[in-house]
C-alpha cells in the first residue's frame, strides 16, 4: 500500500523545526547583540590603549616641540587599517600633529577634557590625555570606523552554518524520535483505513508501548472487537430474519395452490349463485394473499441480493395493458374510475416487464386502496426521449408533507390506525422503490396535503434504443385442448396433488396421482404417460433425481417433464432444466398458464425441449 | 636610536611668530600645517617677561630634561627630595627657569634653582647649565665637576667633545639639542630613549 506522507509526522517535524528555528533565531540575535556590544567596548578599550601608547611616545615630542617624531608616531597607525585618522593636540587644544588615511577626510573634533570614547554613527572617536610628571601636556585623538557590517559578514556565515547544522540535527533527531510517538498512531490510522475500505473488523493494531498511545491502541482494538461482535450478531440476526421471511412466505404460499385449485374446481363444476360468489371471493382473496407473499419474498430476495431482472422488449401500450388487466377489477370493485392516458404507446422499452408491471400496478392498487369510493385515478404514461414517465394520481386521502419521505421505507404505513381498514404489510412502496432503483430509475411522491390526493411519479430510463417493432399480436389465448393428455401428478402434499389432478381433469386431461418420487417412477414405468408434473421436494426420491432417472429410461426420453415447485429462483430453474425438466413452474400455478403449457405439447407427445419460456 | 638626520622639527618656529618654518630634515616630508599650533607652547605660561623667546624655550627645555634622566640612587632624591638646577654664566636663563618653576601647578615635584659661579663652592646639584658666558673655559668648568653624577647642559657649539651631555643647537632657526650619551654614562646617568628620540643627534662615544 502506498504510504503517503502522513500529516502527523509533518506536523511533528514542523514543531521540532519551528522550535529549533525560534531558539536559534533568539540565540543568534542575542549572541550578535552581545558580541557587537562587547566587541565595541573591547575595541574602544583597545583604541584607548593605542591612544595611550601614542600619547606616551609623543609626550617628549610635544615637550620638545618635535613634530616629526609625533608624525612618525602617528604614522604607525597605518598598521591599524580601521583607524582612519589620528591627531596629537597640544595642551591648549591646538593640533600638533595629525595623521589621516588616504582617501579619508577626517574632521578632527576639539579634544575633550576627559579621556574616553564616543560613538558617532559607525565612527568611534577616542580621546586620551598625554601626561608627564608635570601634568597634562596634550591630547591624542583617534578616529576609527567601526565596521559593523564587516563584523556581521564574518559572523553571519558562522551563524548560518550553525543554524543549518542545528536544523539538520534537529530534523534527523525528530524524524528518528518522532516515530516512537507517531508509529502507534500511524498504525491505528492504517488499520482504521483498512477497516474502512475492507469492512474487515477482524483487523487489530499491534501494541508496542505501554504509554498513552498503547492505551489508545488497546481502546481502539477493543472498539473494533465490539463493532465486529455487534456487526456479526446484526448480520446474523438479519440473515436469520431474511431466511425466516423467505421460509415463512414460502410455507404460507404453498397451501394457496390447493385452495385455489379446489375453489376453481368447485366453480367449474357449477352450482347455485351463492356458492359461485363465495368461490369467487375465495379465489380473489387467495390471489391477494399470493401477491402479498410474492411481495414479501421479493423484499427478502432484494435484501439478500438474490433478485434478478429478466430483461425483454415491450411497448408502453403492452405495459399499460398489463397494468390495467391487473388492476381494473380492483378499481371497479372499489367503485373508482381508472382513467388511462397513453401518449407514446408505440415506444419500445427494455426492462423486466413483470417487475415494471408490478411497480405500476402497485401504485395503482395503492391509489385504489387510499381513495374513497367514487374517486378517480389517473394513470398517465409517456416516453419523451429516453425515459419512461408514469404518473399515478388520485384524489384520495393524500399524504402529509412530513411523511412524504417515509412512505418508501419498508414496513411503514401512513397511519397505524388505518391498518385495519386498509390492510397490507407496508412493503409495497418499498419494494417498488427497490425495483425502480434496480432499473436506475426514480420514484417520487407528491401530495397537496391530507384529503387532497397524491401523485406518484415514476421515471425510468428504460426506453429501448432498438427500432420500435410493429405492434405485437395479442398474446394467444390458451388453446382449448385438442385432445386430453395422459398426465401423472406427483406431490407429497396429497391435497395439492389431488386438486391439481381434478383441475386437469376438468381441462379434459387424464390425470393420475403419485405421492412420492419412487411411487411416481413406478407409475411412469408401468403406465405410458405423455406428461409428468413433478414436485421437487418429495420423500424417498426428490424431483431432480426422479427426472434424471426418467430421462435414462427409453420410455422417458421423449416424455414432457414439468417441475412444479415453490422455489422460483433462477438457480432452481437452472437446476430443474439440468435435471432434465422441460418446464419449471412456480406454485401456485395459474390454471391458464398450465393450460397454455399443456396446449404447447405436440400431438406426438414430446415437447421440443428447452425452447419454451419457463416462468 | 636615530642619526642626526632624522631629528624632529623644533618648535622654534614660534620665534618667527607664526612664520612658516621649512622642514629641517632632509629625509622626512615635514607637515607644515601643524607648526603654528606649537607657538609659545613650551616657553612659559603666557609670560611677558623681557627674556627673549629663545631663552624662554631653552629654560623650558632645561627644566623638561630632568624628567628624562635617571640619577644614581645615592643622589636620586636630595634631602628634601627636590631636584636642584645649577646655572652658570647665564642669568637670564636662571631667572627664566626660576620663574617657570614658580608657575608650575601644585603636585609637581620640588625643584630648586641655584646660581653658581665657576670654580666656586656650590651646593650639590642634579642639573648644571653652563651658559655662553663660560664658553671660553667651558672644558675647564666641566672638568671641575669631576665625576659627579650631574647632568651637564651647555649652549656652546662643540661642547659635547668637552664632556657636555646635552648641548643646545639652533637648526633652521629652531632650538634643538644634541646628546652626548657616553659622557652621561660615565657619570652614572641614564638618559631616556624617549629623549634621545627627539634629539637632533646623539653621540655615543665618551670624550
Amino acid at each position: 500500500m502506498l504510504r503517503r506522507v502522513p500529516s502527523i509526522r509533518l506536523k511533528m517535524m514542523i514543531v521540532a523545526l519551528g522550535t529549533c528555528v525560534a531558539a536559534l533565531t533568539f540565540a543568534g540575535v542575542v549572541l550578535v547583540a552581545y558580541d557587537v556590544r562587547s566587541h565595541q567596548t573591547s575595541w574602544a578599550r583597545d583604541l584607548l590603549i593605542q591612544a595611550e601608547m601614542i600619547g606616551r611616545a609623543s609626550a617628549p615630542a610635544i615637550v620638545f616641540g618635535d613634530t616629526l617624531t609625533a608624525h612618525q608616531n602617528l604614522a604607525m597607525l597605518a598598521i591599524r587599517p580601521e583607524i582612519e585618522a589620528g591627531a596629537v593636540y597640544t595642551r591648549r587644544g591646538l593640533v600638533f600633529s595629525r595623521y589621516a588615511r588616504e582617501s579619508t577626510k577626517a574632521e578632527f573634533p576639539p579634544p575633550l577634557e576627559s579621556d574616553g570614547y564616543r560613538y558617532d554613527g559607525d565612527r568611534l572617536t577616542v580621546f586620551k590625555a598625554i601626561e608627564d610628571a608635570d601634568g597634562r601636556q596634550g591630547t591624542v585623538v583617534l578616529i576609527a570606523r567601526y565596521d559593523l557590517l564587516g563584523r556581521l559578514s564574518h559572523y553571519l556565515p558562522v551563524l548560518g552554518f550553525i543554524g543549518i547544522g542545528s536544523l539538520l540535527v534537529a530534523l534527523l533527531m525528530s524524524s528518528a524520535l518522532q516515530s516512537a510517538v507517531t508509529r502507534p498512531i500511524l498504525a491505528i490510522a492504517d488499520v482504521a483505513r483498512e477497516v474502512g475500505t475492507r469492512r474487515d473488523f477482524s483487523l487489530r493494531v499491534r501494541k508496542e508501548t505501554q504509554d498513552e498511545t498503547g492505551q489508545l491502541v488497546d481502546a481502539f482494538n477493543s472498539m473494533l472487537e465490539e463493532v465486529a461482535a455487534a456487526q456479526h450478531s446484526l448480520l446474523d440476526s438479519n440473515r436469520r430474519k431474511d431466511e425466516f421471511l423467505a421460509t415463512l412466505a414460502h410455507e404460507l404460499r404453498n397451501p394457496l395452490g390447493p385452495i385455489r385449485n379446489a375453489a376453481q374446481y368447485l366453480k367449474l363444476k357449477g352450482g347455485d349463485p351463492e356458492s359461485v360468489r363465495s368461490l369467487e371471493i375465495i379465489e380473489r382473496q387467495v390471489q391477494q394473499m399470493a401477491r402479498l407473499m410474492e411481495d414479501l419474498l421479493d423484499i427478502s430476495r432484494i435484501t439478500r441480493d438474490a433478485l434478478e431482472l429478466r430483461f425483454s422488449d415491450f411497448t408502453v401500450r403492452e405495459l399499460v395493458q398489463d397494468v390495467t388487466e391487473a388492476t381494473q377489477f380492483n378499481a371497479q370493485d372499489a367503485g373508482q374510475e381508472l382513467r388511462v392516458t397513453l401518449e407514446d404507446p408505440g415506444v419500445l422499452l427494455r426492462a423486466d416487464r413483470a417487475r415494471i408491471v408490478q411497480v405500476v400496478s402497485n401504485l395503482v392498487n395503492n391509489a385504489v386502496k387510499y381513495t374513497p369510493r367514487g374517486g378517480r385515478i389517473d394513470l398517465t404514461a409517456r416516453a419523451p426521449r429516453n425515459d419512461l414517465i408514469v404518473h399515478v394520481a388520485d384524489d384520495g386521502i393524500g399524504i402529509p408533507r412530513d411523511k412524504l419521505a417515509d412512505i418508501f421505507e419498508p414496513f411503514s404505513q401512513l397511519d397505524r390506525s388505518l391498518e385495519k381498514t386498509r390492510g397490507g404489510l407496508g412493503i409495497g412502496l418499498a419494494l417498488s422503490k427497490r425495483l425502480v432503483e434496480m432499473h436506475h430509475g426514480t420514484i417520487t411522491a407528491e401530495s397537496r396535503g391530507p384529503g387532497r390526493g397524491s401523485t406518484f411519479e415514476l421515471v425510468l430510463p428504460v426506453v429501448s434504443t432498438a427500432a420500435p417493432r410493429p405492434r405485437a399480436a395479442a398474446p394467444p389465448l390458451p388453446r382449448p385442448a385438442g385432445r386430453g393428455r395422459s398426465i401423472l401428478v406427483a406431490d407429497d402434499n396429497a391435497d395439492a396433488a389431488e386438486s391439481l389432478a381434478t383441475l386437469l381433469g376438468l381441462l379434459g386431461h387424464t390425470a393420475s396421482i403419485a405421492h412420492d418420487g419412487v411411487e411416481a417412477f413406478d407409475c411412469l414405468a408401468t403406465t405410458r404417460y405423455e406428461v409428468a408434473i413433478l414436485d421437487i421436494g418429495m420423500p424417498r426420491l426428490n424431483g431432480y433425481d426422479l427426472a434424471r432417472r426418467i430421462r435414462q429410461e427409453p420410455w422417458g426420453a421423449s416424455m414432457v417433464l414439468i417441475a412444479l415447485t415453490g422455489w422460483g429462483q433462477s438457480e432452481d430453474k437452472r437446476r430443474a432444466l439440468e435435471a432434465g425438466f422441460d418446464r419449471h413452474l412456480t406454485k401456485p400455478v395459474e390454471i391458464e398458464q398450465l393450460a397454455r403449457v399443456l396446449a404447447a405439447v405436440p400431438e406426438s407427445g414430446a415437447a421440443s425441449r428447452g425452447t419454451g419460456r419457463a416462468s | 636610536m636615530r642619526g642626526s638626520t632624522t631629528i624632529g622639527a623644533t618648535l622654534l618656529g614660534l620665534l618667527a611668530f607664526g612664520a612658516p618654518v621649512a622642514g629641517a630634515r632632509t629625509n622626512a616630508p615635514h607637515p607644515t600645517d601643524t607648526m603654528s599650533a606649537t607657538r609659545a607652547e613650551n616657553a612659559g605660561d603666557d609670560d611677558e617677561s623681557g627674556a627673549s623667546l629663545e631663552r624662554r624655550v631653552k629654560a623650558a627645555f632645561l627644566y623638561k630634561f630632568s624628567g628624562y634622566v635617571e640619577w644614581p640612587p645615592a643622589i636620586a632624591a636630595g634631602a628634601d627630595s627636590s631636584i636642584v638646577f645649577g646655572v652658570i654664566g647665564d642669568d637670564e636663563i636662571a631667572d627664566e627657569l626660576s620663574r617657570l618653576v614658580q608657575h608650575r601647578g601644585d603636585g609637581a615635584r620640588p625643584v630648586r634653582v641655584v646660581r653658581v659661579r665657576a670654580f666656586e663652592p656650590r651646593p650639590r646639584v642634579h642639573v648644571l647649565f653652563i651658559g655662553r658666558g663660560e664658553s671660553d673655559r667651558l672644558g675647564a668648568v666641566i672638568r671641575s665637576t669631576g665625576d659627579e653624577p650631574i647632568l651637564v647642559v651647555t649652549d656652546t657649539e662643540g661642547a659635547l667633545a668637552l664632556g657636555s651631555m646635552i648641548n643646545f643647537v639652533t637648526v633652521d632657526g629652531h632650538v634643538r639639542f644634541e646628546v652626548g650619551l657616553g659622557a652621561a654614562k660615565r657619570r652614572g646617568l641614564i638618559l631616556s630613549s624617549r629623549l634621545l628620540a627627539v634629539a637632533q643627534s646623539v653621540t655615543r662615544r665618551a670624550p
